[in-house]
């Protein structure tokens, strides 16, 4: 059976201005959940960012020197290895050193990844110890200090630590609300959703009796769901189009404070609108198919 | 056309609507389903377009035992059976035209399809002079027509009609039963159930007599009693 395009738009349109008021704050709680996910997601790129060198798994950074030669590496790499306090060791050759690097500094000085080759960068070590205090670490880290071919060592201070750790649990916080608010948004679609199918129920019952798939009748409701998401979706996105400009931008709030570390960049954000443009259709597609499905069981 | 094979219908609260019932109306026919309130005719009639299901027994409609037609093709079944209600049920934002037009649209058929067959339906139902009026503007005998241009625009094999006249006065009555009448001879089998002793016996056709859910009656040219 042909879908008629101007009957579903049509019907959707006028299931959107008969319960506008609905339709209305449907869109602005959609929009206001999905930003404040959207924001999470931002926050959390940019403290992974800021601590992209230490991931819980990592508790000091042997760098080598850029010159050393093969036999000084894998002499450092066995004598990690060989050592009864270290649980784990991760050699990041020149090609992960360099990923890695770009990630770092693609936001804040672009312009350097162009001039650094991976052959310009110093190989690493990666090293977990199996005691995790901060001052045996301190120790153990010391020791390959002197070592041949050794560049530095670099250990996060127990300061950072705490504001890793800090910082991740206020995100999951957030992340939780955020999950809260967008079950509350797709209960108020399927409430929209089923205010509308409510208050065309006989047209409904006509539609059924003279023949019309429950597909057909469906449809325009979906794509009411669907607009509602997306709307919401697009005015999450703006906000935070918006947002990005003012804090993380060339004049942002987060330039030459101490937060600057933080700040996310535009390709988070291009990330960021794709998730919550998918996840505002997901949810209005989603809640309104659950919504006519009660109407439509035969 | 229509057969019902030792059909029962209980509902949940174990009313027995319809008890091994056994019918079969031939195409081109014209029943009246008669029978106090109560007594299983629209049971009867909401059997056949599949908005009820037997308990047991058996249902054929154009062919087709529809009790174990899978939902998704009962769609195709009710675009040959055409409806109509005892209150209308026209939608009353729209007007005479669209109303009409909305059963053709529910079902996807093209634009141009529908420009043409509304108005020659409108004229058959003598209702082309208030296309553009609102059903609220119409009287009952008139909403009636509307309904009943609505269910033929299709054109149907068979067309289902619960108390069509229940809500009308004699005089519009006899206008409508000469409308269905109208409509029958073009081929279209009608099931009707109604109160209406008058139009039965006026009309004398096949007349099933229901009671308690039981064929008391089946009478080729029948009056109401």
């Amino acid at each position: 059976m042909a879908f008629r395009i101007d009957y579903v738009a049509r019907e959707t349109g006028q299931n959107l201005r008969r319960n506008w008021l609905l339709a209305l704050a449907t869109i602005v709680v959609v929009a206001v959940s999905l930003a404040a996910l959207g924001g999470v997601f931002l926050i959390k790129s940019g403290i992974e960012r800021a601590f992209a060198k230490w991931s819980d798994d990592v508790s000091f950074i042997v760098y080598m020197n850029a010159s050393a030669p093969q036999d000084q590496i894998d002499s450092v790499g066995r004598q990690l290895e060989d050592n009864p306090q270290v649980a784990s060791v991760d050699y990041f050759d020149r090609t992960e050193s360099y990923e890695l690097f770009k990630r770092i500094f693609e936001k804040d000085d672009p312009e350097i990844i162009d001039t650094i080759k991976p052959e310009d960068l110093p190989t690493s070590f990666r090293v977990r110890p199996r005691n995790s205090d901060a001052d045996v670490v301190q120790e153990l880290a010391k020791t390959f200090e002197p070592k041949p071919g050794v560049y530095s060592v670099e250990f996060p201070s127990e300061q950072i630590r705490q504001i890793q750790r800090g910082a991740e649990r206020a995100t999951t916080v957030l992340l939780g609300v955020s999950v809260v608010l967008i079950a509350a948004s797709s209960v108020l679609i399927f409430i929209a959703i089923q205010t509308a199918v409510f208050s065309r129920r006989r047209e409904i019952e006509v539609m059924r009796l003279v023949g019309a798939t429950n597909w057909y009748i469906r449809t325009p409701f979906l794509i009411e769901g669907l607009v509602q998401g997306l709307f919401g979706a697009l005015i999450a996105g703006s906000g935070l189009g918006v947002l990005t400009a003012l804090v993380v931008g060339d004049e942002g709030w987060l330039n030459d404070t101490i937060l600057e570390k933080f700040a996310w960049t535009t390709a988070n954000l291009t990330g960021t609108l794709l998730w919550l443009g998918l996840i505002g259709v997901g949810v209005g597609v989603v809640s309104s198919f659950v919504a006519t499905a009660w109407y439509l069981k035969d | 056309m229509i057969k019902l094979e030792h059909v029962t219908k209980v509902y949940k609260n174990d009313h027995t609507a319809l008890a091994d019932a056994n019918v079969d109306i031939e195409r081109g026919e014209f029943v009246f389903l008669v029978g106090p309130s109560g007594s299983g005719k629209s049971t009867f009639i909401r059997l056949l377009n599949r908005q009820e299901t037997a308990t047991s027994g058996k249902v054929w409609v154009a062919g087709k035992e529809i009790g174990e037609m899978p939902n998704w093709k009962v769609p195709q079944l009710r675009r040959n059976i055409g409806y109509i209600f005892q209150d209308y049920k026209l939608l009353p934002n729209k007007t005479v035209e669209e109303n009409v037009a909305f059963a053709l649209e529910a079902i996807g058929r093209p634009r141009q399809n529908i420009k043409t067959q509304v108005p020659a339906i409108l004229e058959l139902v003598g209702l082309a002079h208030k296309a553009k009026n609102r059903p609220d503007e119409l009287s009952g005998g008139e909403q009636q027509r509307v309904s009943i241009a609505r269910a033929f625009v299709n054109r149907p094999l068979i067309l289902l009609a619960d108390e069509p006249t229940g809500n009308l006065d004699p005089a519009t009555t006899v206008g409508i039963m000469k409308l269905l009448d109208r409509i029958n001879r073009t081929g279209t089998t009608v099931v009707m159930a109604t109160h209406d002793r008058g139009i039965v016996d006026v009309m004398r056709r096949r007349v099933i007599e229901l009671e308690s859910g039981r064929i008391v009656r089946d009478q080729a040219r029948g009056v109401y009693e």
